[in-house]
């Protein structure tokens, strides 16, 4: 197969501008917001193709337990976690400070590795929390039950002295130990001359700070040994027999209320939920998003290749006379067909240049704007290649119209 | 000019399949704009017409110095505004002839002194005359006095449908409600007030546009005294991390109260923001306040865009619609080009025949607006379709995306003026034909 030659199309192209400008503008406004619409669609689907690392199916939450005392101690607790694993169905109930997909409670740890890199990592502790949420050890051990730190929200609050024990997940583990075996390293606290040792990692588990799930930061979550001796806010999660989630679900709340009853403040009702309800909740704003952007991308798509479609056959039929007489003189319909697509393939590119200069120049807006990061470089050689496929799809239907000219409609006068 | 207005309009009817398209493609358009501005207008509008631009939000800075040691705050991405008690006491002392209130918004019980009814729902608690300030509709009784605020009396302004619920029916102006451990007597009911979005009270990480209303109003030092706990954002210095328990609160350790003050001239603004100003400075010299002297005076405006109420993808999601929009618009320029200059022949016999080039434009600008129009009016059901997509989202701030009048409006102008922008360009071109070469190849 031989190219056709530039130079007869790009004259073309300079004796009737109009055209080839329109097609080009388009190009460039769609390479603009399409690059940026599947940025945001990216940020916006990545978190919920994480795997949250918890047997969901599995899992109640219980929230809202708020004392009217102040705090509750921890022979409440304790009472409360006994309560809830006496109702019939229950396989593990364990006290938490720390809930995925809840906020009520929450703690946070700036760690540091021995390779430098910091993170700004969502703690979960509570006895028996990693069994609760179904967390798969991947290495190394779980705590015993002698280690720990106390969580004293009436004293020093979260106090971890040297040397707790941690798990982390492989995410993070691989973000803090970037070289090297995380098991038995040591994590320096941000501040002050603290250290924790790693003990355990567990193959997933999604922070629940759902503002922060970008930028890889998704599973930026460790778990502590640590026994709650006073909190105001009591959480528990709850594992149970996935078949009779729903029993357990009422039972808890009764139980519940036999339990804590009137030592609970007046008007605050605990809360006792399916997790995967609360996921599905906590996920809806993005799921949301990304069917509004995955419809605007559509859009954008269909509206570009019509124009292009629309344009490129309004074209041809302006100059079927002259393709009729480079029929006459010798070309053949493949030659036709080529210049036809080459042209296309030219003036896509020629919309593609500014395109990407808009793409970025909206990106650096946004960053500004809106706290958006910088748009990844990949994006843009393949948005150039979907324009590019896309103009060269679009314009087959008036290139197969041009190449069926027949040579004697040169002959005839227009 | 009506020769070419009709010659416009009726080249509507010419080539029907490529007026069709550009009808659509600028309808998707503008309902596109249409639906993500009326949005915006919705979240942008004011909570308190007529009240709200006279209140501002008052905030010095008595924060401890900030420590590496990260509890977690959650707060801490929302701009600070808690007060201490006697901080803000001392300020509103400054101003006597000013109307100020210092409150929290709490969830509280109601009930029934007998106990036999009880409500569980928001309440206001302040110092000053808040109900006054900030409208809250009366509907029978009084709100309480600056006297009996000083006295410490036990009195409380209920909602409409918290004295009915707590009285069954019965009138409660008069009667007793239990709140905390104390009885609160009614001296007035006051009818739905529920501001959207709720900027009276911003609990960081709580949505702003849901929730119901405020049940009652109590005056603050009675309801301390009568132990009503308070359940909201609150901020306690170190040596009081006692401070998480929401049964009781340290008021000389902890912020937990908005300032907002009623200021109608800028002279008074001005006045009101140097006394906070000189407020904060004394403070840290006389080294109560531990950081630099900072202060704040907020309108209600600009307190709601420190507090991004109205979200960002909102605001991100009409600049993707603009820039679709814009899109639609190229690609119907290029379909009127090539409609206009398909008709090139009889646009030039129009020029030999002696018409000007401004009728041609006309005549071309004239069918570009017609479509633009006919857009217009296919996204108006395309723009409420959208609105009804937005609201079945129910983000909590969707229901409240309505098209309105003025709206509507705005969208058949908006679609007239991209009609006739889109056309420009083509009918420019049109106007440039050579007459006497279309003519020569007829």
């Amino acid at each position: 197969m031989n190219l056709p030659p530039f130079r007869p199309i790009l004259s073309a192209l300079r004796r009737s501008p109009l055209m080839p400008w329109l097609l080009a503008a388009q190009v460039a406004i769609a390479c603009a917001i399409l690059s940026n619409a599947v940025f945001l669609l990216q940020r916006q689907a990545g978190p919920l193709l994480v795997d949250d690392g918890i047997d969901g199916e599995r899992l109640l939450l219980v929230d809202n337990l708020v004392s009217r005392n102040g705090l509750w101690d921890a022979a409440r607790i304790a009472a409360g976690a006994e309560a809830l694993r006496a109702v019939s169905g229950v396989e593990a109930a364990a006290p938490a400070l720390g809930l995925p997909m809840k906020q009520s409670m929450v703690f946070n740890l700036s760690l540091r590795g021995p390779a430098g890199t910091t993170a700004r990592i969502s703690g979960f502790t509570g006895r028996g929390l990693r069994q609760a949420l179904g967390l798969e050890l991947l290495r190394g051990r779980d705590f015993t039950s002698e280690e720990g730190a106390t969580i004293d929200l009436a004293g020093e609050g979260v106090d971890v002295p040297s040397g707790t024990p941690v798990i982390l997940t492989q995410a993070l583990a691989r973000h803090l130990f970037p070289e090297g075996d995380a098991l038995g390293g040591r994590l320096e606290q941000t501040d002050g001359d603290r250290h924790l040792v790693v003990v355990g990692i567990v193959r997933h588990l999604m922070r629940y700070e759902l503002g922060q799930l970008e930028d890889g930061k998704a599973e930026f979550s460790l778990l502590l040994p640590a026994r709650i001796v006073s909190t105001p806010v009591l959480n528990y999660a709850l594992r149970a027999d996935p078949a009779r989630l729903d029993e357990v679900k009422a039972a808890a709340v009764a139980a519940l209320e036999r339990e804590f009853g009137a030592m609970q403040m007046p008007g605050i009702a605990p809360r006792v939920d399916r997790y995967e309800d609360l996921r599905r909740e906590a996920f809806r704003p993005r799921r949301a998003a990304i069917w509004l952007l995955g419809s605007v991308i559509a859009v954008v798509l269909a509206v570009t290749g019509i124009g292009i479609a629309g344009l490129s056959g309004y074209w041809v039929e302006q100059r079927l006379r002259g393709i009729g007489i480079r029929r006459a003189l010798g070309a053949t319909r493949g030659d036709v067909l080529r210049h036809f697509l080459a042209e296309n393939f030219l003036v896509v590119g020629a919309g593609l240049v500014p395109g990407s200069i808009m793409a970025y120049a909206v990106n650096l807006w946004l960053m500004q704007h809106y706290a958006l990061p910088r748009l990844p470089w990949p994006y843009l050689p393949l948005g150039a290649l979907a324009l590019w496929a896309l103009g060269q799809f679009a314009v087959i239907g008036p290139a197969r119209r041009a190449a069926a000219v027949p040579p004697a409609v040169a002959t005839r006068s227009a | 000019m009506r020769y070419p207005f009709e010659l416009g309009l009726r080249g509507l009817s010419r080539d029907l399949r490529t007026t069709l398209l550009a009808v659509v493609l600028l309808a998707l358009g503008l309902a596109a704009v249409m639906s993500m501005l009326t949005l915006l207008a919705m979240l942008s509008g004011d909570p308190l017409p007529g009240i709200s631009g006279r209140l501002h939000l008052a905030w010095v800075d008595s924060r401890q110095p900030e420590r590496s040691t990260d509890s977690g705050d959650p707060d801490r991405d929302s701009p600070p505004f808690l007060w201490k008690l006697p901080d803000a006491e001392a300020v509103m002392a400054l101003h006597p002839q000013l109307r100020q209130a210092a409150l929290a918004s709490t969830i509280l019980q109601l009930s029934e002194p007998a106990g036999a009814r009880s409500r569980n729902g928001r309440a206001v608690l302040a110092q000053g005359p808040m109900p006054a300030m900030f409208g809250v509709p009366l509907k029978r009784g009084r709100f309480w006095t600056a006297q009996e605020e000083r006295d410490g009396a036990r009195v409380a302004v209920l909602s409409e449908a918290a004295a009915r619920e707590l009285f069954d029916g019965e009138d409660a102006l008069g009667g007793e409600v239990r709140i905390g451990n104390g009885l609160f007597r009614v001296v007035g009911i006051g009818g739905d007030w529920n501001p959207r979005p709720r900027f009276h009270f911003i609990n960081p990480g709580e949505s702003t546009w849901t929730g119901e209303g405020e049940s009652a109003f109590l005056p603050l030092r009675a309801a301390l005294d009568a132990g009503v706990p308070i359940i909201g954002s609150r901020q306690c210095d170190d040596e009081n991390a006692g401070g998480f328990g929401f049964d009781s609160i340290d008021l000389a350790g902890c912020r937990w109260l908005a300032l907002w003050a009623e200021l109608e001239t800028t002279d008074e603004r001005d006045a009101y923001a140097a006394s906070l100003a000189a407020f904060a400075q004394a403070r840290f010299e006389a080294g109560v306040f531990e950081r630099e002297p900072a202060s704040r005076l907020d309108t209600v405006s600009e307190w709601l865009e420190a507090n991004r109420v109205v979200p960002d993808s909102v605001r991100l999601n009409l600049w993707l619609a603009a820039g679709l929009l814009g899109l639609c618009m190229v690609n119907v320029a290029g379909l009127l080009a090539a409609r206009f200059l398909r008709r090139g022949g009889e646009l030039g016999i129009r020029r030999v025949l002696g018409a000007p080039r401004a009728s041609v434009i006309a005549q071309c600008l004239v069918e570009a607006g017609a479509i633009g129009t006919l857009g217009g009016l296919l996204a108006l059901p395309l723009t409420l379709f959208g609105l009804w997509l937005i609201r079945i989202q129910n983000h909590g701030y969707t229901e409240l995306a309505h098209l309105d009048g003025r709206l509507f409006l705005l969208l058949l102008a908006l679609a007239v003026a991209v009609g006739v922008l889109v056309g420009l360009l083509p009918a420019w071109r049109a106007a440039r034909i050579e007459p006497v070469l279309q003519v020569k190849s007829l």
